[in-house]
This record gives C-alpha cells, sequence and structure tokens, in this order.
C-alpha cells in the first residue's frame, strides 16, 4: 500500500446538510479536501489538512478554490464525499477517520483506537465513515463521510 | 494575566446554523455565556458553565435571560461569538475551546492537549475557535460539545 498520488477531482461533494461555513483558502484547495487551520490558526482562513503539519481540521471543502479566495466549508452534521489517503487500504464503514500526513493532502485515514505504550495519543478527527472504500477496487478511493471534527484520543496499552 | 471580572456585554451571537433549543435559564445568563447542566443536573434546565462547578455544556445563550425564564441556545453545529476568559492570553483560530473556572461564568479558554504526569485529564470541550481571539476580546466559535481527554506524558 502507498500514499495515493494525486488528488482525484470529485463533482457533488455535499451529499447532505446545511451547516456551510464560508472561509479564506490560504493555499490551493480541491473540492473535496478536509481543510483545517494552519498550525498558528488566522481567523477563517483554511489550507488543505496534512497530518501534523496543518492544525486542527475544520470540514471539507465543497469546490475548488484559489489562494486568497473564499471557500464553502461543509461542517459538522454534513454529508460529503472524502478521499482515501492510500492507494489500496480499506476504509470501512464506522470507522472513524483523522487528517492524513499524505502530502497531496485533504486525505484521510482511519483513526488507530490504541497506540502502543504508556502514552496516550490525541489526534484530529475529522469525522466518520459511511461507506467502505480502498483505492483499487471499492468506491475508488471516494466515500461518504458525516463531518464531526474535533479531537481523539486513542488508548494506551501499558 | 488573569481572568476578566466582569462579563462584558455581547451582541448578535449567532452567526450561522439553525440547532436552538430552548432551555430554562436557573441562574441569571447573559447573552454569549457557555451554558451548561448544574452539577446535579435538572431536566432541560441550564447555568451559565463555570468549570468544575457545572457539567456538560450544551452550547451558548443567543440573548440575557434571567432566573426562570427561557432562553434559545445555539447547539452543536453553529457558530456564534464567545469571550475569552484571560486578559492576557490570547486564543488561536483552530484551537479547541473548554469551559473555564473564571466565577463570572460562561467564559472560555484553550483546551491543552497534553497534561503533565501518569494520568490523563478529561475536560469538557464547548467548540472550535474560528477566529484569533485577543485577551479579553470575544470571536467565532464552531459549537462542539462533548468532552476531550487531555494525553499523559509519562
Amino acid at each position: 500500500m502507498a500514499d495515493l498520488g494525486t488528488f482525484p477531482t470529485i463533482r457533488n461533494v455535499l451529499c447532505e446538510g446545511d451547516n456551510i461555513g464560508e472561509f479564506t483558502a490560504t493555499s490551493t484547495i480541491k473540492a473535496g479536501m478536509v481543510v483545517a487551520f494552519a498550525a498558528n490558526g488566522l481567523s477563517m482562513s483554511v489550507i488543505p489538512a496534512i497530518k501534523a503539519t496543518s492544525g486542527q481540521p475544520i470540514g471539507v471543502a465543497l469546490h475548488d478554490a484559489a489562494a486568497a479566495s473564499v471557500v464553502s466549508v461543509a461542517m459538522d452534521g454534513c454529508i460529503v464525499n472524502v478521499v482515501n489517503a492510500d492507494d489500496t487500504a480499506v476504509l470501512d464503514a464506522g470507522d472513524i477517520v483523522e487528517d492524513n500526513a499524505n502530502a497531496i493532502g485533504g486525505t484521510v485515514s482511519a483513526v488507530a483506537l490504541m497506540d502502543a505504550g504508556v502514552v496516550l495519543v490525541v489526534k484530529y478527527q475529522v469525522g466518520i465513515m459511511l461507506d467502505i472504500t480502498d483505492g483499487a477496487t471499492v468506491g475508488g478511493g471516494i466515500g461518504r463521510m458525516l463531518v464531526s471534527c474535533g479531537t481523539f484520543t486513542s488508548a494506551n496499552n501499558a | 494575566m488573569g481572568a476578566i471580572g466582569t462579563w462584558v456585554a455581547m451582541r448578535n451571537i449567532l452567526y450561522s446554523g439553525d440547532n436552538i433549543a430552548l432551555f430554562t435559564a436557573t441562574t441569571a445568563v447573559k447573552a454569549g455565556q457557555v451554558v451548561a447542566y448544574h452539577g446535579t443536573g435538572v431536566s432541560n434546565a441550564i447555568n451559565k458553565s463555570v468549570k468544575a462547578s457545572t457539567v456538560g455544556a450544551i452550547g451558548v445563550a443567543l440573548y440575557d435571560a434571567g432566573v426562570g425564564v427561557l432562553v434559545a441556545v445555539a447547539m452543536d453545529g453553529c457558530v456564534v461569538y464567545v469571550a475569552n476568559t484571560d486578559n492576557a492570553t490570547t486564543i488561536d483560530a483552530g484551537d479547541l475551546l473548554g469551559t473555564t473556572t473564571n466565577a463570572v461564568g460562561g467564559y472560555v479558554d484553550a483546551c491543552a492537549m497534553t497534561t503533565g504526569g501518569a494520568v490523563p485529564v478529561m475536560v469538557e470541550k464547548v467548540g472550535i475557535a474560528l477566529d484569533d481571539i485577543a485577551a479579553s476580546g470575544y470571536g467565532r466559535m464552531m459549537i462542539s460539545c462533548g468532552y476531550h481527554t487531555t494525553a499523559n506524558d509519562a
């Protein structure tokens, strides 16, 4: 399995919901990307979410947007299409998903519910998968997700 | 740095959203205050939130309300204006926000992601800051009430 190399073109990102906010894109954003505040966040300004680089995700972009333009973002409670970060790993319906370190930005992967060791780990949650999808055979790497942004703390095992 | 000693009047609390419900105020509540159930919660009745005193923050009051009267509360998903509890510490856009011990009630501050020691701590979260919020200032927050568990570091 490997990181998806190119963010696909998605039409009809929004499946359901009306909790839409307008933000300023501070870098180029594509429809369906999870968007987040920068690590040192600016008011109402978002970038494609990249784990360990960007800050708190806030939703999913509904259309393409160039840097410095306004982008509509589906926030908590909306159902949207999102992109699996990996070209083969399966996202299962019901998985809690987080931002991913894939450098193309805006992709999601399943959260590990437990991390080995004595220390708990806080992660940025983006939502809950409603579809099964992988990059090869099911759903073409795109699936529906209920947006539910915040933090998720995995359990330790020692 | 210190906690603000007086609630500053706010207007036009609701920025967007329609997830609004009516609750009974069991203490006087000001527009923009985070509201929560009392430690021994009463059905559909809320107080202004004070960390470690109230529990289960549920949203943000949209207008002033006296004791015993109904108050409209914006709940999860709404974007509202909230007030920073501290007169010297800023809040960053993207910060997870929680209730505070400021006895004035209804304020927010940033939740810690890690708490020193071997034991993680569960804190009440209220939402995600959408604006940089100045010390003693107010700004927009997307409401997302619940609990956040900080990581331990040992």
